[in-house]
């Protein structure tokens, strides 16, 4: 689902946050204007009262004299004067408040069941307003303030009204039409609703594109890692111009994927070599076998063709048997901790191999002090001996061979010295690996599979230790095995 | 047909010359690149088995400077069977390959392919007029009736016929047909030559005094375009 994606999901989250600060501070900003304007209108009206009063006062009995005496004056034309008749003085009084009700003002004088007794000419239509201020007046007299004019100030159908009874039975309404603040309020509802849609439209596309741009490296990660899945086993993730949180994981990525690979290729490397290496011996047993099946042979020739068969086989043998060793060592179960010495190990190996030694015309020489480790003895001893015969098959008649062991600090040593023809240093880098043999003519007559060294190596380290070798080309090799050595008990 | 044999695996390179010697190829062995190279060029061996893995010099490096001045065509062995490892090997200017471990009939196949193919002949069988020369079977027949000729006289016959219409000098004959442990001072040659024309007529491998021996190509040889 696309809405699910990340983006889309910040993209939802910004829109709500945007809305609703946007609807908050445009309201709260609408009903702050709108209040400013009913105070200025309210305003309005009590000044119009104030103004009006005098005149009002001759036009609606029981009303009240003029409050402030300036203000409540009308002007000079329609002042009532000592001695007019009371229509000379209601008339001026009608004219005093046509002349002051201007720009919406308006007022209207009623008896307390609603009958209209004066009414100015801009006022509205009285039949919903009296019903609503008899009403009104009636609710307030039910907490009563005898003595005290009662002004009540309520909206009506667009108009500010405010009700004003002194004590007695008639009342007054002034008003003011409200249309034009009215107008203009809902004019800024409109432009303040259309503010507030632009600032989230504004915001979500820059949301939008802010996501998109901190996620780009998601995406990337995303298509190399498929890239990946689908075979392209070299592929980088591109960490240019991402130093954030999600370039160390691109970093990261790139480096386990590239660690992968290369496990990857050493898996590959090693099965290509292992199959290489058995499809040898076995394309001269199937050449050897068809060779001799194609006529009959002498007997001689029969037994020729076994034993080159029997040779192969065997070192079919021996590399399968390295290959398992090798497999078992790399599942990693730890070897058992038995006590053993090193010194033991050598010299068994010595004894054992005496009388190869003596058939390739060698000479063995063992230097051994107690060298106590915890380890498994069997695999121990075959280190040795593995290492003792390379020194005695890849070096020429009459070279010696020395064996010494000993404790070095918290280290149990053994080393391997022959003053043999000793190895050069390119392939010196390479002896551990598998499969890889210095020289490969020489490995028919000695049987080897490429692999004891792996092997070697692969025991030594198992049991926490490290092998080293150093050689000379013409004066000898020495290998030394520096396992953690036991401690006495 | 000479053949040398580039491998460094003592048992098979015994045991491919056993099986070249006895197919009567004359083949020649080495032990690493560097001892093929120089044998190859110093021969026009009629084709090579070559070994990919080999120490010295490995095949492909061995096939690029071989190119340089030999066309010589190249049986590939390779104990790596992958798609990339046999691109690799053509590329590399090999003309065919075969992977390890291989059945013997397949390569003797696919090496009788290759000489056919080097010395432009269509098929297994070479017609000679009413002789004919089976490439396959090492056979050779007149008018339709097996003729018993000893493997050195097929071998003979069948380097000529490969070659029909151009003379053929002695010592390119001494260069194919024997192998380096031979003794080719004898006058073998001229044994063999007579017992073939006393076998299957005198007409029909002709002395080119001075140069060579040639047979004659016959109509049907002309390569149809």
């Amino acid at each position: 689902m696309i809405f699910q994606s990340i983006r889309w999901r910040i993209l939802a989250w910004n829109f709500a946050l945007l809305a609703a600060t946007a609807t908050v501070l445009l309201v709260a900003f609408y009903r702050h204007e709108r209040q400013n304007r009913l105070q200025e209108a309210d305003l309005k009206v009590r000044q119009f009262m104030t103004q009006t009063m005098g005149a009002m006062g001759e036009l609606v009995p029981g009303l009240g004299g003029p409050r402030g005496a300036a203000d409540a004056r009308p002007p000079p034309a329609v002042r009532p004067r000592v001695g007019d008749s009371p229509a000379q003085r209601r008339l001026k009084a009608e004219q005093a408040v046509q002349l002051l009700a201007k720009e919406g003002a308006w007022c209207l004088g009623a008896t307390i069941d609603g009958k209209v007794t004066f009414r100015s000419s801009a006022a509205p239509e009285v039949d919903t307003l009296m019903p609503l201020c008899v009403e009104e007046l009636r609710v307030e007299d039910e907490t009563p303030s005898p003595g005290r004019p009662l002004d009540v100030v309520l909206s009506h159908r667009g108009q500010r009204v405010l009700i004003h009874r002194p004590p007695g039975q008639n009342f007054a309404v002034f008003g003011l039409n409200m249309a034009d603040t009215e107008k203009y309020l809902s004019g800024l509802a409109w432009r303040l609703t259309f503010a507030g849609l632009g600032v989230i439209v504004i915001g979500c596309s820059i949301g939008w594109v802010l996501a998109g741009r901190s996620l780009r490296p998601i995406d990337r990660i995303a298509s190399t890692a498929e890239a990946i899945a689908d075979g392209d086993y070299g592929r980088q993730i591109d960490t240019a111009g991402t130093e954030n949180e999600l370039g160390r994981l691109a970093a990261v990525l790139n480096d386990t994927f590239a660690k992968m690979n290369a496990a990857r290729d050493r898996v590959t490397q090693f099965t290509a070599d292992a199959s290489h290496e058995l499809r040898t011996p076995l394309t001269v047993i199937l050449s050897d076998s068809q060779g001799a099946l194609r006529h009959e042979r002498t007997p001689e020739e029969y037994r020729t063709a076994l034993e080159t068969i029997k040779q192969s086989a065997l070192r079919m043998k021996a590399i399968s048997d390295g290959l398992l060793e090798l497999a078992h060592g790399d599942a990693g179960a730890p070897p058992p901790q038995d006590d053993c010495d090193l010194a033991d190990l050598a010299d068994e190996s010595v004894a054992l191999l005496a009388r190869l030694a003596k058939e390739h015309g060698a000479h063995l020489v063992a230097k051994l002090e107690g060298a106590p480790v915890k380890g498994d003895a069997g695999r121990l001893g075959r280190v040795v001996l593995n290492l003792v015969i390379n020194a005695i098959l890849h070096n020429e008649a009459g070279v010696t061979v020395t064996v010494t062991t000993g404790v070095e600090g918290a280290f149990a040593c053994l080393t391997i010295t022959d003053d043999g023809r000793g190895i050069s240093e390119e392939n010196l880098d390479k002896i551990f690996e598998r499969f890889r043999r210095v020289d490969s003519t020489r490995s028919r007559h000695t049987g080897g599979a490429g692999l004891g060294l792996a092997i070697v190596k692969q025991a030594v380290e198992a049991h926490g230790g490290t092998i080293t070798v150093e050689s000379q080309v013409g004066h000898g090799t020495t290998f030394k095995i520096k396992l953690p050595a036991a401690i006495i008990t | 047909m000479r053949i040398l044999i580039v491998e460094d695996e003592a048992d098979l390179r015994n045991g491919l010359l056993r099986l070249m010697r006895e197919e009567g190829y004359a083949a020649d062995g080495a032990a690493d690149g560097l001892e093929g190279y120089r044998k190859a060029l110093e021969c026009d061996y009629d084709a090579i088995i070559l070994d990919f893995m080999l120490p010295g010099m490995d095949g492909r490096e061995y096939l690029r400077r071989l190119r340089h001045t030999k066309r010589t065509p190249v049986m590939m062995l390779t104990a790596r069977n992958s798609v990339e490892d046999r691109v690799a090997c053509l590329d590399s200017g090999a003309d065919d390959y075969l992977a390890k471990p291989f059945v013997q009939q397949e390569l003797l196949a696919r090496l009788r392919a290759l000489i056919r193919r080097n010395y432009k002949t269509a098929n297994g069988a070479i017609n000679l007029g009413d002789v004919v020369v089976d490439t396959v079977a090492r056979r050779v027949t007149k008018a339709g009736h097996d003729e018993a000729v000893t493997g050195r006289e097929y071998s003979l016959l069948e380097f000529l016929a490969h070659r029909r219409g151009a003379v053929v000098t002695r010592s390119e004959l001494y260069a194919h047909l024997f192998d380096e442990n031979e003794d080719t001072l004898s006058n073998l040659l001229e044994v063999h030559v007579c017992n073939l024309r006393r076998k299957l007529g005198a007409e029909l491998i002709k002395t080119r005094r001075g140069s060579g021996y040639i047979i004659e190509a016959t109509d049907r040889d002309v390569p149809k375009v």
